[in-house]
């Protein structure tokens, strides 16, 4: 009986899928068209995406979509891997997707992502450290191989959080979409060396 | 002559302290570490960044040689009985196989990853966690996941389950380890290894498995990873 019932779901995931249309909401499309460090992509956006999953729950799909990089970038992404920074190497390229305020509790991180950054890492935190507020408000994936990073492709990290308690439109919650080199802290912690953030988005919008 | 036997027994005394300190201060201050990346980096021992099929069958011979039976000589003593885990298959595992394998062994599933392929061809990890009970994703989260408004006309191909995170018990890592649709059982962030109270994972290895052309079944000429002469000198590295 457990197994059929397994069958069916699986079943269902796979032919109802297509026809499943996703009531939800996109927020605007807000673009950055610069880079905000010489390692940064110059271009790409992020979106918003509020919805109902099949359970009734509401939650929220933060995009960050079409990012490219130059050629410079590459060059000084690989400069870092090899070399490093202030005596620190490996440094990692990293794409980070966090809450503004570190005490948020209206959204909450649940392991849901999406990414094509070459060898990602994806990692999930609740700041402030060391032991947080109970709700996850960072996510941000790390590539491992950045090496590999390409001009001409389009790149792209998309974090899931559920909303906890939905904020009024007179006080919404930041989020910032934000590129990072991260490297091995001495105690073993993986930390940014360098950030910059590229745009933030408010939800609700 | 007395007073300098003194000085030199309380100039020892008081480094044995500092460094003693020292490792508390080191021990505490690693308490909130990350070991997923650290770890997954000293595979690479000769840290060309690439991971060469030398290095990773190295890595495995020592996590199953000797990692896995530490945790087993720790846990025959007394310690813990489950260790924290991450498994990386051998090929992509659709649903039914992924939820079979989950019941099947007994693990207590944290996190998992999946791949897909891009309209660029571009290798896509996907991560999913067991919500309200439930170990699959809801159907409206992974529609989600696999559209891409940008590309109506091309959506992301999904190919399977590739690595999963969770605690096993420690009785059944020789067994998962053996069975074929396993590569490796990596107990290496367990907390009997390293400092890991936040449960950071060990990194999974299928993306180098597929760099290398070891997964098995169907294989996908994907666009990004190493090619040519680049290839050819990690293979034989």
């Amino acid at each position: 009986m457990r197994k059929l019932s397994m069958l069916i779901f699986v079943a269902s995931l796979v032919l109802v899928l297509p026809v499943i249309a996703i009531a939800g909401t996109w927020g605007p499309k807000v673009y950055w068209s610069s880079a905000c460090a010489s390692y940064a992509p110059y271009k790409g956006y992020g979106q918003l995406y509020e919805y109902t999953d099949s359970t009734g729950k509401l939650k929220l799909s933060a995009k960050a979509k079409e990012i490219y990089f130059t050629q410079s970038a590459v060059d000084k992404i690989k400069y870092y891997y090899n070399n490093g920074y202030n005596g620190k190497k490996p440094l990692y390229y990293t794409f980070d997707i966090a809450v503004d305020n570190d005490y948020d509790t209206t959204l909450n991180a649940f392991y849901y992502y999406a990414t094509n950054f070459p060898g990602y890492h994806f990692d999930i935190d609740d700041d402030p450290e060391p032991y947080g507020n109970g709700y996850n408000d960072e996510t941000e994936v790390v590539s491992l191989k950045c090496y590999d990073i390409k001009t001409n492709q389009s790149y792209y990290f998309e974090s899931y959080f559920e909303v906890k308690k939905k904020p009024p439109t007179s006080s919404p919650t930041k989020i910032a979409y934000s590129s990072q080199e991260s490297y091995e802290h001495w105690s073993g912690e993986y930390d940014t060396m360098l950030y910059c953030t590229h745009i933030r988005l408010n939800y609700p919008w | 002559m007395r007073f300098k036997s003194v000085l030199i027994v309380a100039a020892v005394a008081l480094l044995v302290v500092a460094g003693a300190i020292g490792v508390t201060a080191t021990q505490i201050i690693r308490a909130g570490g990350d070991p997923g990346i650290a770890e997954y980096q000293k595979i690479d021992a000769n840290k060309d960044g690439y991971i060469s099929k030398k290095e990773l069958f190295a890595h495995k011979g020592k996590v199953v040689n000797e990692k896995h039976k530490a945790a087993l000589e720790a846990a025959k003593r007394g310690g813990k009985k489950e260790n924290f885990v991450t498994i990386t298959f051998n090929r992509p595992l659709s649903f039914e196989e992924f939820a079979q394998f989950a019941n099947e062994t007994g693990l207590k599933v944290r996190f998992y990853e999946a791949r897909a392929i891009d309209h660029q061809g571009l290798r896509v990890g996907m991560g999913f966690s067991p919500q309200n009970g439930k170990l699959l994703p809801d159907e409206t989260d992974f529609s989600l996941m696999l559209s891409d408004p940008d590309y109506p006309n091309k959506k992301r191909k999904f190919l399977g389950i590739i690595d999963v995170v969770g605690y096993l018990d420690v009785e059944k890592l020789a067994e998962v380890q053996n069975d074929p649709r396993v590569f490796l059982v990596d107990n290496s962030c367990d907390e009997l290894f390293v400092h890991n109270p936040k449960h950071k994972y060990m990194h999974s290895l299928y993306w180098d498995l597929e760099d290398l052309g070891l997964t098995k079944g169907p294989k996908y000429g994907f666009t990004d990873g190493p090619k040519g002469e680049e290839l050819k000198r990690i293979m034989e590295e």
